[in-house]
Protein backbone atom coordinates (compact mmCIF):
# COMPACT_ATOMS: atom_id res chain seq x y z
CA UNK A 1 0.00 0.00 0.00
CA UNK A 2 2.91 2.34 0.69
CA UNK A 3 4.03 1.75 -2.88
CA UNK A 4 0.63 2.80 -4.13
CA UNK A 5 0.78 5.93 -2.00
CA UNK A 6 4.24 6.75 -3.34
CA UNK A 7 3.03 6.28 -6.84
CA UNK A 8 -0.31 7.97 -6.67
CA UNK A 9 -0.18 10.67 -4.02
CA UNK A 10 1.50 13.94 -4.70
CA UNK A 11 1.06 17.40 -3.25
CA UNK A 12 -1.69 18.12 -0.77
CA UNK A 13 -5.04 18.52 -2.44
CA UNK A 14 -7.95 20.61 -1.38
CA UNK A 15 -11.39 20.40 -2.91
CA UNK A 16 -14.82 21.79 -2.31
CA UNK A 17 -17.48 19.63 -3.80
CA UNK A 18 -21.18 19.03 -3.67
CA UNK A 19 -23.53 16.21 -2.96
CA UNK A 20 -27.03 16.41 -4.29
CA UNK A 21 -29.93 14.87 -2.47
CA UNK A 22 -33.66 14.56 -2.48
CA UNK A 23 -36.05 16.73 -0.57
CA UNK A 24 -35.31 15.40 2.89
CA UNK A 25 -32.52 15.37 5.39
CA UNK A 26 -31.55 11.85 4.38
CA UNK A 27 -27.97 12.98 4.08
CA UNK A 28 -27.78 13.32 7.84
CA UNK A 29 -28.73 9.67 8.02
CA UNK A 30 -26.44 8.48 5.30
CA UNK A 31 -23.15 9.03 7.04
CA UNK A 32 -22.51 5.38 6.90
CA UNK A 33 -22.19 2.98 4.05
CA UNK A 34 -24.66 0.73 2.34
CA UNK A 35 -23.94 -2.75 1.18
CA UNK A 36 -23.09 -1.96 -2.40
CA UNK A 37 -21.34 1.10 -3.62
CA UNK A 38 -18.87 1.70 -6.39
CA UNK A 39 -15.87 1.73 -4.09
CA UNK A 40 -16.83 -1.06 -1.77
CA UNK A 41 -19.04 -4.12 -1.64
CA UNK A 42 -19.78 -4.40 2.06
CA UNK A 43 -20.18 -1.81 4.75
CA UNK A 44 -17.32 0.35 5.94
CA UNK A 45 -17.24 4.07 6.54
CA UNK A 46 -16.98 5.97 3.30
CA UNK A 47 -18.21 9.30 1.99
CA UNK A 48 -19.01 9.64 -1.67
CA UNK A 49 -19.34 13.06 -3.26
CA UNK A 50 -19.59 14.49 -6.71
CA UNK A 51 -16.68 16.76 -7.53
CA UNK A 52 -18.67 19.70 -8.79
CA UNK A 53 -22.18 20.87 -9.47
CA UNK A 54 -22.23 19.52 -13.03
CA UNK A 55 -21.28 16.06 -11.79
CA UNK A 56 -23.81 15.95 -8.97
CA UNK A 57 -26.49 17.11 -11.41
CA UNK A 58 -25.49 14.27 -13.69
CA UNK A 59 -25.66 11.79 -10.83
CA UNK A 60 -29.04 13.08 -9.80
CA UNK A 61 -30.45 12.88 -13.30
CA UNK A 62 -29.30 9.29 -13.60
CA UNK A 63 -31.59 8.42 -10.69
CA UNK A 64 -34.66 10.56 -11.34
CA UNK A 65 -36.45 11.30 -14.56
CA UNK A 66 -38.40 14.25 -13.22
CA UNK A 67 -36.86 17.04 -11.21
CA UNK A 68 -37.65 16.83 -7.53
CA UNK A 69 -36.80 19.42 -4.89
CA UNK A 70 -33.40 18.68 -3.44
CA UNK A 71 -31.08 19.58 -0.65
CA UNK A 72 -27.54 20.35 -1.58
CA UNK A 73 -24.65 19.83 0.79
CA UNK A 74 -21.09 20.79 0.23
CA UNK A 75 -17.90 19.22 1.36
CA UNK A 76 -14.60 20.87 2.12
CA UNK A 77 -11.75 18.44 2.09
CA UNK A 78 -7.99 18.52 2.39
CA UNK A 79 -5.58 15.62 2.45
CA UNK A 80 -1.99 14.79 1.68
CA UNK A 81 -2.43 11.39 0.10
CA UNK A 82 -5.07 10.50 -2.42
CA UNK A 83 -5.36 8.20 -5.40
CA UNK A 84 -6.40 10.15 -8.45
CA UNK A 85 -7.84 7.81 -11.03
CA UNK A 86 -8.04 10.67 -13.51
CA UNK A 87 -4.28 10.29 -13.86
CA UNK A 88 -3.10 7.83 -16.44
CA UNK A 89 -0.16 6.72 -14.26
CA UNK A 90 -2.54 5.74 -11.49
CA UNK A 91 -4.88 3.92 -13.87
CA UNK A 92 -1.92 2.11 -15.40
CA UNK A 93 -0.55 1.26 -11.96
CA UNK A 94 -3.71 -0.65 -11.09
CA UNK A 95 -4.22 -1.96 -14.59
CA UNK A 96 -7.73 -0.51 -14.80
CA UNK A 97 -9.54 -0.19 -18.09
CA UNK A 98 -12.68 1.75 -18.98
CA UNK A 99 -14.73 -1.35 -18.23
CA UNK A 100 -13.64 -1.14 -14.58
CA UNK A 101 -15.14 2.32 -14.30
CA UNK A 102 -18.07 2.22 -16.64
CA UNK A 103 -19.66 -1.17 -16.26
CA UNK A 104 -22.38 -1.38 -13.63
CA UNK A 105 -21.30 -2.86 -10.31
CA UNK A 106 -24.66 -3.62 -8.78
CA UNK A 107 -25.41 -6.86 -10.58
CA UNK A 108 -21.89 -8.26 -10.44
CA UNK A 109 -21.81 -11.51 -8.46
CA UNK A 110 -18.43 -10.71 -6.88
CA UNK A 111 -16.77 -7.44 -5.83
CA UNK A 112 -15.44 -5.48 -8.79
CA UNK A 113 -11.78 -4.49 -9.06
CA UNK A 114 -12.72 -0.93 -8.10
CA UNK A 115 -14.55 -2.18 -5.01
CA UNK A 116 -11.57 -4.32 -4.07
CA UNK A 117 -9.31 -1.27 -4.35
CA UNK A 118 -11.67 0.67 -2.07
CA UNK A 119 -11.67 -2.14 0.46
CA UNK A 120 -7.86 -2.33 0.41
CA UNK A 121 -7.61 1.43 0.94
CA UNK A 122 -10.04 1.20 3.81
CA UNK A 123 -7.70 -1.16 5.64
CA UNK A 124 -4.86 1.34 5.80
CA UNK A 125 -4.53 4.85 7.20
CA UNK A 126 -2.30 6.66 4.74
CA UNK A 127 -4.45 7.22 1.68
CA UNK A 128 -7.50 9.25 2.51
CA UNK A 129 -9.47 9.40 -0.70
CA UNK A 130 -9.93 8.12 -4.22
CA UNK A 131 -10.97 10.35 -7.09
CA UNK A 132 -12.69 8.27 -9.74
CA UNK A 133 -14.70 8.79 -12.93
CA UNK A 134 -18.46 9.16 -12.58
CA UNK A 135 -20.41 6.30 -14.10
CA UNK A 136 -23.51 8.51 -14.42
CA UNK A 137 -21.65 11.25 -16.30
CA UNK A 138 -20.09 8.70 -18.62
CA UNK A 139 -23.51 7.22 -19.35
CA UNK A 140 -24.59 10.70 -20.50
CA UNK A 141 -21.51 11.15 -22.65
CA UNK A 142 -19.97 13.61 -20.21
CA UNK A 143 -16.89 13.60 -18.04
CA UNK A 144 -17.12 14.03 -14.30
CA UNK A 145 -15.42 12.77 -11.17
CA UNK A 146 -16.55 11.59 -7.79
CA UNK A 147 -14.61 11.38 -4.57
CA UNK A 148 -14.61 8.48 -2.14
CA UNK A 149 -13.29 9.67 1.21
CA UNK A 150 -12.40 7.31 4.03
CA UNK A 151 -13.13 9.28 7.20
CA UNK A 152 -11.63 6.68 9.52
CA UNK A 153 -8.26 7.35 7.96
CA UNK A 154 -8.49 11.11 8.39
CA UNK A 155 -6.03 12.55 10.87
CA UNK A 156 -4.95 16.14 11.42
CA UNK A 157 -4.03 18.18 9.42
CA UNK A 158 -6.24 16.37 6.87
CA UNK A 159 -9.93 17.09 7.22
CA UNK A 160 -13.37 16.65 5.75
CA UNK A 161 -16.11 19.14 6.54
CA UNK A 162 -19.71 18.86 5.51
CA UNK A 163 -21.16 22.29 4.91
CA UNK A 164 -24.73 23.47 4.77
CA UNK A 165 -26.38 26.81 4.21
CA UNK A 166 -24.05 29.79 3.98
CA UNK A 167 -21.10 27.56 4.67
CA UNK A 168 -22.26 26.49 8.11
CA UNK A 169 -20.32 23.41 9.17
CA UNK A 170 -22.55 20.45 9.93
CA UNK A 171 -20.00 17.74 10.50
CA UNK A 172 -16.26 17.58 10.65
CA UNK A 173 -13.66 14.85 10.56
CA UNK A 174 -11.37 13.91 12.21
CA UNK A 175 -11.94 16.18 15.16
CA UNK A 176 -15.57 16.14 16.17
CA UNK A 177 -19.12 15.82 15.10
CA UNK A 178 -21.28 18.88 15.37
CA UNK A 179 -24.96 18.99 16.10
CA UNK A 180 -26.99 18.51 12.95
CA UNK A 181 -29.37 21.42 13.02
CA UNK A 182 -31.83 22.92 10.60
CA UNK A 183 -29.26 24.70 8.56
CA UNK A 184 -29.53 22.67 5.38
CA UNK A 185 -29.42 24.59 2.18
CA UNK A 186 -32.76 24.05 0.50
CA UNK A 187 -33.64 25.12 -2.96
CA UNK A 188 -35.57 23.85 -5.92
CA UNK A 189 -33.32 22.25 -8.42
CA UNK A 190 -34.74 24.05 -11.39
CA UNK B 1 -26.40 6.09 18.39
CA UNK B 2 -28.22 3.24 20.08
CA UNK B 3 -26.46 1.19 22.71
CA UNK B 4 -25.34 -2.01 21.15
CA UNK B 5 -23.65 -3.97 23.85
CA UNK B 6 -25.34 -5.86 26.60
CA UNK B 7 -23.41 -3.79 29.14
CA UNK B 8 -24.94 -0.53 27.90
CA UNK B 9 -28.55 -1.59 27.53
CA UNK B 10 -30.68 -0.38 30.43
CA UNK B 11 -32.59 -3.01 32.39
CA UNK B 12 -35.32 -1.47 34.54
CA UNK B 13 -37.19 -3.35 37.24
CA UNK B 14 -40.47 -1.61 37.97
CA UNK B 15 -42.70 -2.29 40.93
CA UNK B 16 -46.38 -1.59 40.94
CA UNK B 17 -46.52 0.70 43.96
CA UNK B 18 -42.92 0.83 45.14
CA UNK B 19 -39.57 0.60 43.40
CA UNK B 20 -38.84 -2.72 41.77
CA UNK B 21 -36.57 -5.23 43.43
CA UNK B 22 -33.39 -5.95 41.54
CA UNK B 23 -32.67 -9.68 41.71
CA UNK B 24 -29.14 -10.70 42.66
CA UNK B 25 -28.46 -12.20 39.23
CA UNK B 26 -29.33 -8.87 37.57
CA UNK B 27 -26.56 -7.03 39.37
CA UNK B 28 -24.14 -8.29 36.77
CA UNK B 29 -25.70 -5.93 34.24
CA UNK B 30 -23.92 -2.56 34.22
CA UNK B 31 -26.98 -0.49 33.55
CA UNK B 32 -29.60 -1.89 35.87
CA UNK B 33 -32.02 0.25 37.84
CA UNK B 34 -35.00 0.13 40.08
CA UNK B 35 -38.06 2.22 39.28
CA UNK B 36 -41.82 2.32 39.59
CA UNK B 37 -44.44 1.62 36.96
CA UNK B 38 -45.60 5.20 37.34
CA UNK B 39 -42.14 6.57 36.59
CA UNK B 40 -41.80 4.34 33.57
CA UNK B 41 -45.21 5.33 32.30
CA UNK B 42 -44.29 8.99 32.34
CA UNK B 43 -41.03 8.52 30.53
CA UNK B 44 -41.30 9.97 27.04
CA UNK B 45 -38.35 8.06 25.70
CA UNK B 46 -38.25 4.45 26.77
CA UNK B 47 -35.22 2.32 26.13
CA UNK B 48 -33.81 -1.06 27.02
CA UNK B 49 -35.55 -3.87 28.83
CA UNK B 50 -38.47 -3.09 31.12
CA UNK B 51 -39.42 -5.69 33.68
CA UNK B 52 -42.81 -5.07 35.28
CA UNK B 53 -42.98 -6.97 38.53
CA UNK B 54 -46.23 -8.05 40.18
CA UNK B 55 -47.85 -8.22 36.77
CA UNK B 56 -50.32 -10.75 38.12
CA UNK B 57 -51.65 -8.59 40.93
CA UNK B 58 -55.38 -8.06 41.28
CA UNK B 59 -54.84 -4.31 41.35
CA UNK B 60 -53.42 -4.36 37.88
CA UNK B 61 -56.53 -6.15 36.74
CA UNK B 62 -58.81 -3.60 38.38
CA UNK B 63 -56.83 -0.65 37.11
CA UNK B 64 -55.70 -1.40 33.55
CA UNK B 65 -54.69 2.23 33.12
CA UNK B 66 -51.63 1.41 35.25
CA UNK B 67 -50.22 -0.42 32.25
CA UNK B 68 -52.04 1.45 29.49
CA UNK B 69 -49.79 4.50 29.57
CA UNK B 70 -46.70 2.32 29.45
CA UNK B 71 -48.23 0.43 26.53
CA UNK B 72 -48.75 3.73 24.72
CA UNK B 73 -45.15 4.85 25.20
CA UNK B 74 -43.91 1.45 24.14
CA UNK B 75 -45.94 1.73 20.97
CA UNK B 76 -44.56 5.20 20.25
CA UNK B 77 -40.95 4.27 20.93
CA UNK B 78 -38.64 4.16 17.92
CA UNK B 79 -36.29 1.93 19.88
CA UNK B 80 -36.66 -1.83 20.09
CA UNK B 81 -37.77 -1.63 23.73
CA UNK B 82 -38.82 -4.97 25.18
CA UNK B 83 -41.16 -5.59 28.06
CA UNK B 84 -41.08 -8.55 30.40
CA UNK B 85 -44.24 -9.04 32.44
CA UNK B 86 -43.19 -10.83 35.59
CA UNK B 87 -45.89 -13.01 37.14
CA UNK B 88 -44.46 -14.15 40.47
CA UNK B 89 -46.80 -17.10 40.83
CA UNK B 90 -45.65 -20.22 38.99
CA UNK B 91 -49.12 -20.81 37.54
CA UNK B 92 -50.29 -17.87 35.48
CA UNK B 93 -54.02 -17.30 35.20
CA UNK B 94 -54.68 -17.42 31.42
CA UNK B 95 -57.51 -14.93 31.74
CA UNK B 96 -55.35 -12.42 33.60
CA UNK B 97 -52.60 -12.90 31.06
CA UNK B 98 -54.95 -12.30 28.12
CA UNK B 99 -56.25 -9.22 29.88
CA UNK B 100 -52.72 -7.75 30.20
CA UNK B 101 -51.62 -8.68 26.70
CA UNK B 102 -54.65 -7.02 25.08
CA UNK B 103 -53.02 -3.69 25.89
CA UNK B 104 -50.04 -4.64 23.75
CA UNK B 105 -51.84 -6.18 20.81
CA UNK B 106 -49.93 -4.19 18.18
CA UNK B 107 -46.49 -5.29 19.29
CA UNK B 108 -46.93 -8.54 21.14
CA UNK B 109 -43.61 -9.73 19.76
CA UNK B 110 -41.91 -7.24 22.08
CA UNK B 111 -43.61 -8.56 25.18
CA UNK B 112 -42.41 -11.58 27.13
CA UNK B 113 -43.99 -13.24 30.11
CA UNK B 114 -41.95 -14.81 32.89
CA UNK B 115 -42.40 -16.34 36.28
CA UNK B 116 -39.80 -15.78 38.98
CA UNK B 117 -38.01 -19.03 38.08
CA UNK B 118 -37.45 -18.21 34.42
CA UNK B 119 -37.17 -14.41 34.74
CA UNK B 120 -33.39 -14.41 34.38
CA UNK B 121 -33.57 -16.42 31.16
CA UNK B 122 -36.28 -14.17 29.74
CA UNK B 123 -34.34 -11.00 30.53
CA UNK B 124 -31.18 -12.39 28.95
CA UNK B 125 -33.20 -13.39 25.89
CA UNK B 126 -34.78 -9.94 25.73
CA UNK B 127 -31.33 -8.32 25.95
CA UNK B 128 -30.08 -10.42 23.08
CA UNK B 129 -33.10 -9.58 20.93
CA UNK B 130 -32.77 -5.88 21.78
CA UNK B 131 -29.14 -5.96 20.79
CA UNK B 132 -29.84 -7.63 17.46
CA UNK B 133 -32.65 -5.21 16.66
CA UNK B 134 -30.49 -2.23 17.67
CA UNK B 135 -27.77 -3.37 15.29
CA UNK B 136 -30.32 -3.64 12.53
CA UNK B 137 -31.53 -0.12 13.18
CA UNK B 138 -28.00 1.18 13.44
CA UNK B 139 -27.23 -0.26 10.02
CA UNK B 140 -30.41 1.14 8.59
CA UNK B 141 -30.52 4.84 9.48
CA UNK B 142 -33.06 5.63 6.77
CA UNK B 143 -35.63 3.57 8.64
CA UNK B 144 -35.86 6.44 11.13
CA UNK B 145 -36.48 9.17 8.58
CA UNK B 146 -39.90 10.71 8.98
CA UNK B 147 -40.59 10.63 5.24
CA UNK B 148 -39.65 6.96 5.03
CA UNK B 149 -41.86 6.07 7.95
CA UNK B 150 -44.77 7.89 6.32
CA UNK B 151 -44.10 6.32 2.91
CA UNK B 152 -44.03 2.80 4.26
CA UNK B 153 -46.82 3.05 6.83
CA UNK B 154 -49.43 1.81 4.30
CA UNK B 155 -47.43 -1.41 4.05
CA UNK B 156 -48.14 -2.28 7.67
CA UNK B 157 -51.01 -4.30 9.00
CA UNK B 158 -53.16 -2.13 11.25
CA UNK B 159 -53.70 -5.09 13.55
CA UNK B 160 -50.16 -6.24 14.16
CA UNK B 161 -48.03 -3.30 13.04
CA UNK B 162 -46.00 -5.72 10.95
CA UNK B 163 -45.46 -5.64 7.20
CA UNK B 164 -48.35 -7.17 5.31
CA UNK B 165 -47.54 -9.16 2.17
CA UNK B 166 -50.84 -8.10 0.61
CA UNK B 167 -50.19 -4.41 1.24
CA UNK B 168 -46.64 -4.68 -0.08
CA UNK B 169 -47.84 -6.50 -3.21
CA UNK B 170 -50.39 -3.77 -3.76
CA UNK B 171 -47.71 -1.05 -3.52
CA UNK B 172 -45.75 -2.89 -6.21
CA UNK B 173 -48.92 -3.38 -8.24
CA UNK B 174 -48.41 -7.14 -8.24
CA UNK B 175 -51.18 -9.67 -7.52
CA UNK B 176 -50.49 -10.95 -4.03
CA UNK B 177 -50.91 -14.52 -5.21
CA UNK B 178 -47.91 -13.97 -7.49
CA UNK B 179 -46.05 -11.98 -4.85
CA UNK B 180 -46.35 -14.89 -2.42
CA UNK B 181 -44.00 -16.86 -4.65
CA UNK B 182 -41.48 -14.01 -4.77
CA UNK B 183 -41.16 -14.07 -1.00
CA UNK B 184 -40.78 -17.83 -0.89
CA UNK B 185 -44.25 -18.48 0.47
CA UNK B 186 -47.54 -19.85 -0.84
CA UNK B 187 -50.80 -18.11 -1.65
CA UNK B 188 -52.46 -20.20 1.04
CA UNK B 189 -50.02 -19.02 3.70
CA UNK B 190 -50.12 -15.38 2.60
CA UNK B 191 -53.89 -15.50 2.21
CA UNK B 192 -54.28 -16.76 5.77
CA UNK B 193 -51.73 -14.55 7.57
CA UNK B 194 -50.31 -11.86 5.27
CA UNK B 195 -48.46 -10.24 8.18
CA UNK B 196 -47.02 -13.39 9.71
CA UNK B 197 -43.78 -13.04 11.63
CA UNK B 198 -42.17 -15.64 9.41
CA UNK B 199 -42.64 -13.44 6.32
CA UNK B 200 -41.07 -10.34 7.86
CA UNK B 201 -37.42 -10.93 6.86
CA UNK B 202 -38.40 -11.39 3.20
CA UNK B 203 -40.81 -8.46 3.26
CA UNK B 204 -38.23 -6.13 4.78
CA UNK B 205 -36.27 -5.91 1.50
CA UNK B 206 -39.45 -4.90 -0.35
CA UNK B 207 -40.14 -2.29 2.29
CA UNK B 208 -36.66 -0.85 1.58
CA UNK B 209 -37.57 -0.60 -2.10
CA UNK B 210 -40.93 1.00 -1.31
CA UNK B 211 -39.14 3.78 0.58
CA UNK B 212 -38.75 5.43 -2.79
CA UNK B 213 -42.37 6.45 -2.34
CA UNK B 214 -41.00 9.02 0.10
CA UNK B 215 -39.96 11.07 -2.94
CA UNK B 216 -42.05 9.60 -5.79
CA UNK B 217 -45.81 9.48 -6.16
CA UNK B 218 -47.36 5.99 -6.26
CA UNK B 219 -47.82 6.09 -10.03
CA UNK B 220 -44.25 7.33 -10.55
CA UNK B 221 -42.93 4.62 -8.25
CA UNK B 222 -44.70 1.95 -10.28
CA UNK B 223 -43.45 3.47 -13.52
CA UNK B 224 -39.92 3.46 -12.10
CA UNK B 225 -40.26 -0.24 -11.25
CA UNK B 226 -41.08 -0.97 -14.89
CA UNK B 227 -38.56 1.31 -16.57
CA UNK B 228 -35.13 0.14 -17.79
CA UNK B 229 -32.53 1.46 -15.37
CA UNK B 230 -28.96 2.36 -16.28
CA UNK B 231 -27.79 1.42 -12.78
CA UNK B 232 -29.17 -2.09 -13.26
CA UNK B 233 -27.51 -2.71 -16.61
CA UNK B 234 -30.69 -1.51 -18.31
CA UNK B 235 -32.88 -4.13 -16.71
CA UNK B 236 -36.02 -2.89 -14.99
CA UNK B 237 -36.13 -2.98 -11.19
CA UNK B 238 -39.00 -5.46 -11.42
CA UNK B 239 -36.95 -7.77 -13.63
CA UNK B 240 -34.13 -7.74 -11.11
CA UNK B 241 -36.58 -8.34 -8.27
CA UNK B 242 -38.24 -11.17 -10.12
CA UNK B 243 -34.84 -12.77 -10.65
CA UNK B 244 -34.57 -13.03 -6.87
CA UNK B 245 -32.25 -10.07 -6.21
CA UNK B 246 -34.55 -7.62 -4.50
CA UNK B 247 -31.75 -6.49 -2.16
CA UNK B 248 -29.87 -5.02 -5.15
CA UNK B 249 -32.86 -2.83 -5.97
CA UNK B 250 -33.20 -1.94 -2.28
CA UNK B 251 -29.56 -0.79 -2.22
CA UNK B 252 -30.14 1.27 -5.35
CA UNK B 253 -33.11 2.98 -3.70
CA UNK B 254 -30.93 3.77 -0.70
CA UNK B 255 -28.37 5.37 -2.98
CA UNK B 256 -31.13 7.40 -4.65
CA UNK B 257 -32.50 8.64 -1.36
CA UNK B 258 -29.15 9.60 0.06
CA UNK B 259 -27.78 10.99 -3.20
CA UNK B 260 -24.87 8.57 -3.22
CA UNK B 261 -23.04 9.03 -6.51
CA UNK B 262 -22.16 6.19 -8.81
Amino acid sequence: MEAIAQNCADERVRRTFGALHSATDFYALSLRLGEREPLQSAGSALHLHGEDRATVDCEYESYYTDPEPVLTFYGDFEAAAIIDLARQEAVAHFGFTDADFFEGFRLKPTPTRLQRLGEAIDEQKRIIAIRYPSYACHAKGQTGYNWAIFPNALGSPDFLRILGAKGAMLEEWPTRKLALAGTWLTHPRR
Amino acid sequence: MRPTTEEEIAVSFAGLTSRGKIPKWAKRFNNVRSTTLDELSHQESLSGILVVQDAGSKRMEREPELLAMLAYHLWKSSRPVRLVLNFPSPSVDPEALTHRLRLFRQYLSRVDVAGNEDLEGRVVEALAKYQVESEETKNDPLSQAREVIAATRPLLSEESGRLSAKAVASAFDIPWTRFAKWIGSTKQAVGKTPDSAALQPALRQYERVARLRAVLKDADFRAWLNRANVHLDNQTPLEVIESGRVEIVADLVESMLTGTPS
